[in-house]
């Protein structure tokens, strides 16, 4: 697993923006670091659920890119600045109040597997 | 008694002589730029890795290029595990004297940014921490596990005794303009603490120069606890991506000015490592390739788009490539370093050299130490980017002007052609007119008080207008032959432009006041370099243009190598071969190894023995990264195992089923020899993975009782056995003829084995390892024979660790090996005037 410090990947989080929208669970990510190609979406986990790369995908630019078809022929480019949101298809009760873990696994052509563990807190109320 | 006070004499000289220019530098710095002496400076810097150019002439050479070429500043790594390779035993002698080396640069007038690690990645292996460290009790590398942040008194102990062994040095050095702490380090908690020791532990051996960081995540990281806030940036670094396509790679460098000031407000915008080339790796693509991809446009644009930013202070990285010899290299890179670097391995100028030196001609001619961004007002086209910068200096702009389309594209009414940048000046005043605005960029200014001569690029597309002295406008096309030329006055003040073509200033020198064309390089003592009968034209201010005409008198050398001396080598495969001496090691239960350090074994080879019975019919094992195994002699497998995949090398599992005809009795022996390619570089993966033998398991479940030993023997070996050709050295004499060591020629040796038989050998140079040829890993078949190895008598050793499956017997191989042609030969050869 690539050592990239955790701080500084959770600053591509959009704090707040986790939510239950359409039958789907999204968050907003924001590319606050450089220029960044991902070749491989493998997984995102919120808590205890995994979503599979069948369910997975990202939404940029107003393209949706599936998970499926990221590879190294067919990367994502996250240009500096550039926003998007990651839609979990997958009608599932996931969310909770209080704090919620994010896993995202990925991979990049440079840096290998990567995996990333945010938090966000939520209010359902 | 003479003797004696003759020796005193030479060190008081000596100390004297350092005394007298240790003058030190006021150095300080503000947003703008650095100040030294009072005068601020673009330092326009390059790296080389003296650890992998070898001694004083190499050196030399290598910094007078850069010197000649227009950088002020040279870049050095100090490399921990290059002088300390075994605990508490240091070497700073011969081709690993850094005083020497500091002596070249400060006698060349070259500053230094030195950066002692003490990791300092540079593809070399464990990033240049000594491998003895990695067994020490409570070390923990860099106070960090898988990003955690975890503090060792232990290690900063080491440390500090490698720092104590290089700083008192480095400070001698009045050349010294910045030290670099760390190196591109990270942890995942963002803590602080190691890099604020590090600048306490410099700062108290009265080193007074800024102290820097370089980020390699360009997210601000120890801005505040150094002096001026550093970065690296490395657009292209995935020689599979075209990226002539992928030019979002240079968000980050197009954005750094607001980036960097968001960091550090008041200190100059500093790119330590501004990508100038890029590393091949085992199964790589080889640097003909990478220099080729990279062209000269990929530093033309990195180096203007960081002065479109504001940046004053820059190092290529590389700036000349260099030789992995003995263990250095990390597991990912193979024997050459070229780097596709502006000087190639070979102390070659590369047609990237040639636009940097532009560049920096450039910069000598006008001072843009102090500029601000300005709004561009003028339309930026899809796939372009444009800056406007003010010059405070000249009081006036400077417009950068860059095209991504793969056609050419007018920007600001300038015809820029497809992947080129250019800096081009507005309302600038020269001695007797004004540029009031251009499509031509400069290439030199030669000045006196009251006259300038300003050499300019022509190009067909492209002109320049002006108004001079009578207020008149006067636009010129720069469609113009070589030294086109014209005059403007004004009153006793002259100005003339001059125009040259791209191939006319790719063979023009700048010496002092004047300009030299025609060479292939210089020297900065003025001495010229020439291939072929040449006209060199030189001019000055004073005499104009001079003509003269030289002719080499030295040719290019082939010597031919072929009938060899073979024997057989490595008797440590022989069955009863004593091994009593050897260290134990520890066969785990769940098959794996001990680590080779436990037993104190560094070696790139290392030798694995012991008993087994005559019941196993399969072996399973993982080694790193080749290796064979042996039973009573008998090759039982030849294996390359050596995978790479997402920057790291990744294990191979492999079994083998055993002939039972191998074994002879109940006493059977198995050896195994197992080369490591070196540690991981340790940027992103753990630098600590351990290399040999990991794993090895048998059908029928056996321990052995391995021994180990490390390094591959050179012995001869019974030449009548018949069982074990496979390790086998070719020696030969040769001679280098007196000519090519005089201190005029130029001229590199390589031995070439591109039309070997061989997929894999080990070159000794004079007793010197110098090269590993791995046929089907590395586009390299040709090796450096660095001068500093090379005498004019010589004895090369191959050792060849393999046999053809066609080859059956031993005297078979041995007269195969014997007429073997290999190539001594020069690449180049230069002759000094």
């Amino acid at each position: 697993m690539a050592v990239v410090p955790d701080f500084l990947i959770k600053r591509v989080y959009k704090k707040g923006s986790l939510r239950e929208q359409d039958g789907a669970v999204e968050f907003d990510l924001k590319n606050v670091l450089g220029p960044g190609v991902i070749c491989g979406l493998e997984y995102v986990q919120i808590n205890d659920y995994k979503f599979t790369k069948e369910v997975i995908s990202f939404i940029t630019q107003g393209v949706e890119l599936f998970a499926n078809s990221v590879s190294e022929i067919n990367p994502i480019r996250f240009r500096l600045g550039q926003e998007g949101t990651m839609r979990l298809l997958e009608e599932v009760k996931c969310l909770k109040n209080g704090v919620n873990k994010i896993i995202i696994e990925f991979l990049n052509p440079e840096a290998g597997r990567m995996k990333i563990t945010l938090e966000d807190n939520l209010n359902l109320a | 008694m003479f003797v004696k006070d003759f020796c005193i004499l030479n060190i008081l000289l000596h100390i004297f002589k350092i005394n007298a220019k240790m003058v030190p530098m006021d150095i300080k710095f503000d947003k703008y730029s650095l100040i030294i002496n009072g005068k601020r400076i673009v330092l326009k810097s390059g790296t080389i890795h003296y650890f992998r150019l070898f001694g004083r002439d190499e050196w030399y050479d290598r910094l007078a290029k850069m010197k000649s070429g227009g950088y002020n500043c040279v870049d050095l790594y100090l490399c921990w595990s290059y002088h300390n390779p075994k605990k508490d035993f240091w070497d700073f002698e011969a081709y690993k004297d850094i005083r020497t080396l500091f002596q070249v640069a400060q006698e060349l007038g070259l500053y230094m940014i030195v950066r002692p690690g003490p990791y300092i990645n540079g593809e070399i292996s464990a990033g240049g921490l000594p491998y003895w460290l990695m067994k020490e009790k409570d070390v923990v590398l860099r106070n960090r596990i898988d990003g955690d942040f975890i503090y060792s008194k232990p290690y900063m102990q080491h440390l500090r005794d490698w720092y104590g062994k290089v700083l008192p040095v480095v400070k001698d050095f009045d050349n010294l303009i910045l030290i670099q702490i760390e190196n591109e380090y990270s942890t995942n908690g963002g803590e602080n603490e190691y890099i604020k020791e590090l600048y306490e532990i410099v700062r108290s051996y009265d080193i007074k120069v800024p102290i820097f960081h370089n980020d390699a995540y360009i997210a601000g990281l120890y801005a505040d606890d150094v002096d001026i806030y550093a970065c690296d940036i490395y657009p292209y670094i995935n020689p599979k991506t075209n990226w002539r396509e992928e030019t979002f790679a240079f968000d980050t460098l197009d954005n750094l000015e607001d980036m960097a000031r968001s960091f550090k407000e008041n200190s100059p915008l500093f790119i330590m490592e501004l990508q100038s080339g890029w590393y091949d790796k085992w199964l790589g693509f080889g640097y003909e390739y990478i220099r080729e991809d990279m062209g000269r446009e990929h530093v033309n644009i990195m180096t203007k788009t960081a002065l479109s930013q504001g940046v004053t202070i820059f190092n290529h990285y590389m700036c000349a490539g260099g030789t992995n010899i003995l263990d250095m290299s990390s597991d990912e890179v193979y024997t050459s370093y070229d780097f596709a670097s502006p000087i190639s391995e070979l102390g070659i100028i590369k047609d990237n050299f040639k636009k940097v030196k532009e560049i920096n001609y450039f910069l000598d001619a006008f001072d843009l130490t102090m500029s601000e961004p300005k709004e561009a007002d003028f339309e930026i086209p899809q796939n372009c980017y444009a800056k406007v910068r003010h010059d405070i200096i000249n009081n006036c702009d400077w417009l950068f002007l860059r095209n991504f389309n793969s056609c050419e594209t007018m920007i600001a009414d300038v015809n820029i052609p497809s992947f080129d940048m250019k800096i081009l000046p507005r309302n600038l005043k020269l001695k007797a007119c004004e540029i009031l605005k251009s499509g031509v960029e400069i290439f030199a200014r030669l000045y006196g008080d009251e006259r300038e001569t300003i050499f300019l690029m022509s190009d067909e597309k492209n002109s320049i207008t002006l108004k001079d002295s009578n207020g008149e406008i006067i636009k010129i096309s720069a469609d113009r032959a070589d030294f086109d030329e014209f005059l403007f006055k004004d009153g006793s003040r002259e100005t003339k432009l001059v125009f040259i073509s791209q191939k006319c200033s790719d063979e023009c020198w700048k010496h002092n006041n004047t300009l030299i064309f025609g060479a292939k390089f210089i020297y900065p003592d003025g001495k010229i370099a020439l291939e072929d009968k040449t006209q060199i034209i030189t001019y000055s201010l004073e005499n104009g243009y001079a003509k003269e005409t030289h002719t080499p008198d030295v040719q290019s050398k082939r010597i031919k190598l072929t009938d060899f001396d073979v024997y057989f080598c490595a008797p440590e495969i022989e069955r009863g071969y004593d091994y009593s001496c050897w260290k134990k090691i520890k066969h785990n239960e769940d098959f794996t190894l001990q680590d080779t350090f436990s037993s104190d074994v560094y070696s790139e080879f290392v030798w694995y023995k012991g008993k087994i019975s005559n019941v196993p019919r399969e072996i399973s094992i993982t080694a790193r990264h080749i290796f064979a195994i042996y039973i009573n002699g008998y090759e039982i497998l030849n294996r390359n195992s050596y995978k790479h995949d997402n920057l790291a090398s990744v294990d191979e599992h492999i079994s083998v089923d055993i002939d039972p005809k191998v074994y002879d009795g109940c006493e059977n022996e198995i050896t195994v020899l197992v080369q490591n390619l070196g540690f991981d570089r340790g940027f992103t993966n753990n630098i600590g993975s351990p290399r040999g033998l990991i794993y090895f398991k048998t059908d029928n479940n056996e321990y052995i009782d391995w021994h180990i030993r490390g390094r591959i023997t050179l012995d001869e070996r019974e030449a009548s056995d018949n069982q074990a050709p496979y390790l086998a050295c070719l020696k030969k004499d040769f001679v280098i003829p007196k000519e090519y060591f005089d201190k005029n020629i130029f001229a590199p040796f390589v031995l070439d084995m591109e039309k070997t038989p061989f997929r894999r050998a080990t070159i000794f140079l004079n007793g010197v390892k110098i090269g590993r040829f791995i046929r089907h890993n590395a586009n390299q078949s040709k090796f450096y024979l660095p001068k500093e190895f090379l005498r004019e008598n010589n004895e090369i050793k191959i050792v060849i660790w393999e046999k053809s499956h066609r080859i059956k017997g031993v005297w078979d191989f041995k007269n195969y090996l014997k007429n073997v042609i290999i190539n001594v030969e020069t690449h180049k050869v230069y002759k000094l005037f």
